[in-house]
């Protein structure tokens, strides 16, 4: 458990639409386990946190949600980022940049 | 802003958006699933694998609804179905609650629909806002300063300078009150009408519905004689045809031409008003003439306050002597100031009334809510919120109270339907107007008055559950968990102060009835049972003719069987017109003072038997032409210091006449019931009414139901003139009672108050005591296991009762020794302190009190120790 790393509150949302730019159009279940692969630690994650993040997102207007087929002949509903969505992602991707350099900094300075 | 619509636009949708949940989820296991599989699960492994990562489908589901929606709505959603659901488990706490609740918003209703069609809306007038009447100085007479506004009214000459002198009166017009006998429209009819200047109509703003209003070149005697009709008048004499205008009609014999119909509902000054005729100025020469009620407009910007003083230095009246300022009022303040305090003090009692059914219903939470609290320990560890269980408690309680204001508003039209009776007076202006609730026709369930109900209800909902919801947020965890009574004390608060606010109420209604009972008990000074009256004017108002009509319809009905007496008179005890007379004790002399105006009643020798006036002293009229001198006059008259030393054989002098005082008649209750009888005297004479006034007025006194005369005399005053009215028909036992119609009103209204606020009192008690005896019940049984005895028991109980009662009964006379003191105008024959009615009401507390707990302390004497023993 204490190898898991919990998620800050709102990078939860930078996470997905991230992995939606690279990776093109998921479903919240390929999107799960893309997530769970990246990480060097297992991010704690599940659908208790995943799919309320998806649908904020989409009623934002940064994802959009169609129904298709899987490989697998499975259907699935499948997210793609919008215009809205990536320049959302820029600014995000930004201000986490800061911030995450200033608490670097910080927590440099302190040790 | 996007998804603020979103949620809360799913918190509707939310079936759609459930079953979208759902797929995706489903579709999320599937995948699960296939990829189980593929790791070399069996299909059975992979499914439930599958599922134990994906964890409680339901909570997921419930995780995306959160995020789609606002919960609160959802939760209030839920909130609302619970507690309805809990509410029909309890059907008895339940129909209590609501009907209490319904009683207090109910009674709100009923008199804020009162208060906001009297005092709140605007007279239906265009800027009525900026409408006011124009009282002169009172009269320089001797008990001038009990006379009425109307008195108040002005003559032509000052009327006419305020006219031509204002510069803060937009408009002013002036009336005089008046009636003509319609012909040619199937049978004669009697109608009330208005004699007006033609500035009424643009200064009150409203247009006739078809042809004009009359304008200044009608005010002359020699123009042509016009009338404008009311719309009741049009619809019932002229079939609503609008061919009318144009028309020539005969009103009191004389053609009038109909130039216009005022729209429905238009009613200036009084709801009688049948009729319109241009006032026109009486000359120099004229023998009689009338005083202008007087009202205007305000120029936009000016105030009442410069308006008075304007027309008080305008010296309307010249160099006569004044006897104090003229008066410039509100319209809508004056029309209302009689019945203003009154309906305040009832606002009063109805909000009363309401907290106590708020105190009771917040009562009933307590101990549904102290039986709960198990219920709420185990939600609360479960992971609700402090806030979210208040939030529950809350909703709970204002479902109670939107079904409370739903019955409450069902009650409400009932008690306006009641209002409605209780008011109602009988549809005369002789009897003066307002005797009852003005605007009484206006009085509704409008929207104003459901939003009021609808606020009052919320309000209602919040007062009664947030001493149990506050209670539930304060009291720790651990607290709770615990098995833990009602504290005892909150709620013995509540009920001292139910039992104080109802004492106060009871105290109110009760001095209210008893000042009724002391008004309707009073001596008239006549006999008012089996007595028919009604008005007749024969074609020809004036003259012997008139005189000869009166004389042989009395003789006429005298002879019907079933008739003990009749007569006639120039007016009734009770009908609003006074006819003055200048008389002296000795022949006409300059020099000495003038005494007391004394009424003048000009009577057929039998009247004095008609109406039952009863001789204290002396006798009645002689017969024959002697009974002509003769006087009869009233005991305040005798004493009034008239004459010094007895009345009995004096003379009367008035004019070129005079009359010789043969008895002496008990008090008269003349004018009002509430005021002691004045100098009156009686002679026999026969005064045509004045043109304008309904005619002349008769009484029969019968042997039995004076009613079924009705039709008798109406076929001979048909025969004795076939165009002479007959109307205002009325017992006198009617008129007597619709004298009384405004204290009876608040009397019976602010009973029915306080009669409802003593049963709720009494429910109180009841509740508090039987929630005690039952959290006391095991102490009580091992009491009685260890030897007490019934009475031990019963006084045990009874105690805790005594104590609040002692304290609730100490608070509710103090509070009503602080408040009735506003009923003081209200009262006639005691005083806001009587104390027959504080010691009575007390008494009756105390035994209501003794009865509800009664109840309870007999069920704890009941308790056998050892099912006692075993409830723990």
């Amino acid at each position: 458990m204490s190898d898991k790393v919990e998620l800050l509150q709102g990078t939860l949302d930078l996470i997905v639409l991230r992995a939606l730019s690279t990776m093109g159009p998921q479903h919240a279940y390929g999107l799960a386990a893309r997530l769970e692969q990246v990480a060097e630690h297992p991010l704690m994650l599940n659908q208790g946190t995943l799919y309320p993040a998806l649908v904020r997102l989409e009623q934002k207007g940064w994802i959009k949600g169609a129904w298709q087929r899987t490989e697998s002949n499975r259907e699935a509903k499948y997210y793609s980022i919008t215009r809205a969505g990536s320049r959302a992602l820029e600014k995000q991707a930004e201000r986490w940049r800061r911030l995450a350099g200033l608490v670097d900094k910080l927590l440099l300075n302190e040790s | 802003m996007r998804r603020f619509f979103h949620r809360l636009l799913n918190a509707f949708r939310d079936e759609r958006s459930d079953a979208e949940a759902a797929r995706e989820i489903a579709a999320h296991l599937a995948l699960l699933e296939d990829d189980y599989r593929r790791r070399g699960m069996s299909p059975d492994e992979a499914r439930l694998a599958a599922r134990r990562a994906m964890g409680s489908v339901a909570h997921a589901q419930d995780l995306h609804r959160d995020a789609r929606t606002y919960v609160w709505i959802d939760d209030a959603g839920r909130d609302v179905a619970h507690g309805l659901r809990s509410l029909r488990r309890t059907p008895g706490f339940t129909a209590i609650a609501v009907i209490t609740l319904a009683l207090g918003i109910g009674a709100n209703t009923a008199i804020f629909s009162v208060i906001s069609a009297v005092l709140l809306r605007p007279l239906p007038y265009r800027d009525a806002g900026r409408l006011v009447q124009v009282f002169a100085p009172l009269p320089n007479l001797p008990g001038g300063a009990s006379f009425p506004r109307s008195a108040r009214s002005l003559r032509q000459t000052p009327f006419d300078a305020l006219r031509t002198g204002t510069r803060t009166l937009e408009f002013v017009a002036g009336y005089i009150l008046t009636s003509a006998t319609l012909t040619g429209r199937g049978d004669a009819v009697r109608l009330s009408g208005v004699q007006t200047t033609a500035t009424l109509f643009p200064l009150l703003g409203v247009p006739p519905l078809l042809g004009r209003a009359f304008d200044a070149s009608e005010e002359s005697a020699g123009a042509d004689a016009v009338v404008v009709l009311s719309y009741d008048v049009w619809r019932r004499f002229f079939n609503s045809d609008p061919a009318v205008i144009g028309r020539v009609t005969a009103f009191d014999g004389r053609g009038r031409t109909i130039v216009g119909v005022m729209p429905e509902g238009f009613a200036y000054p009084d709801a009688f008003a049948q009729y319109w005729v241009p006032h026109v100025p009486p000359g120099p020469d004229a023998r009689l003439s009338f005083a202008l009620a007087t009202i205007g407009r305000l120029r936009s910007g000016v105030s009442r306050q410069s308006a008075e003083s304007e027309v008080n230095n305008l010296r309307l009246l010249g160099d006569a002597p004044q006897a104090g300022r003229f008066d410039v009022m509100g319209m809508q303040d004056d029309l209302v100031e009689p019945v203003k305090p009154a309906l305040l003090i009832l606002a009063g009692a109805v909000g009363l009334v309401l907290l106590i059914a708020c105190v009771n219903v917040a009562s009933l939470l307590l101990a549904r809510t102290a039986a709960r609290d198990h219920e709420m320990a185990v939600r609360r560890a479960l992971g609700a919120s402090p806030g979210r269980l208040v939030r529950q408690l809350l909703t709970e309680s204002a479902v109670l109270s939107a079904i409370g204001g739903l019955v409450g508003t069902a009650l409400a039209f009932g008690a306006i339907a009641l209002l409605h009776t209780l008011a109602a007076t009988l549809p005369r202006r002789d009897l003066g107007p307002g005797v009852s609730l003005p605007r009484l026709g206006e009085i509704q369930l409008d929207v104003s008055v459901m939003l009021f109900t609808f606020v009052v209800a919320l309000l209602t909902g919040l007062l009664c559950g947030l001493l149990p919801a506050w209670r539930h947020a304060r009291s720790g965890e651990a607290d709770r968990l615990r098995e833990r009574a009602a504290s005892p004390r909150v709620r013995g608060t509540l009920v001292v102060a139910e039992i104080a606010m109802a004492m106060v109420l009871l105290i109110g209604g009760t001095l209210l009835i008893r000042s009724f009972m002391n008004l309707a008990g009073q001596d008239l000074g006549y006999d008012a049972a089996r007595v028919l009256t009604f008005q007749a004017m024969p074609q020809q108002t004036t003259g012997p003719a008139a005189r000869a009509f009166a004389e042989q319809l009395v003789e006429r009905v005298e002879s019907l069987p079933g008739v003990s007496a009749a007569g006639y008179a120039n007016n009734l005890p009770l009908v609003q017109q006074s006819f003055g007379r200048d008389v002296s004790p000795q022949p006409y002399d300059r020099q000495r003072p003038r005494p007391p105006f004394p009424g003048l009643h000009a009577v057929s020798p039998r009247m004095i038997q008609a109406l039952g006036l009863r001789i204290i002293e002396g006798r009645t009229f002689s017969g024959g032409e002697t009974g002509r001198d003769e006087a009869l006059v009233t005991r305040a008259f005798a004493r009034s210091g008239f004459f010094d030393g007895p009345a009995i054989g004096r003379r009367i002098y008035g004019g070129s006449h005079s009359w010789e005082v043969v008895g002496i008649l008990e008090d008269v209750k003349q004018f009002r019931l509430d005021q002691h009888g004045g100098s009156e005297f009686y002679i026999v004479d026969f005064v045509p009414a004045p043109p304008g006034l309904g005619g002349t007025y008769f009484a029969i006194r019968g042997d039995g139901d004076p009613v079924a005369l009705v039709s008798s005399v109406r076929s001979i005053v048909r025969e004795l003139d076939a165009a002479a009215t007959m109307d205002n028909v009325a017992t006198m036992d009617q008129i007597v009672s619709n004298a009384m119609s405004r204290p009876r009103l608040y009397a019976v209204l602010l009973g029915i108050f306080a009669g409802v606020a003593m049963i709720l009192a009494a429910i109180g008690i009841y509740g508090v005591l039987s929630s005690l005896v039952a959290h006391r019940t095991r102490e009580i049984g091992i009491r009685m296991a260890l030897g007490a005895q019934r009475a031990q028991v019963v006084t045990l109980v009874l105690r805790h009762t005594t104590v609040l009662t002692v304290f609730g009964v100490a608070a509710g006379v103090a509070g009503a020794a602080a408040l009735s003191r506003y009923l003081e105008g209200l009262l006639f024959g005691l005083t806001p302190l009587d104390v027959a009615t504080f010691a009575g009401v007390v008494v009756l507390f105390v035994a209501v009190a003794t009865l509800a707990s009664y109840i309870p302390a007999r069920r704890a004497t009941r308790v056998d120790p050892l099912v006692a023993l075993r409830t723990e």
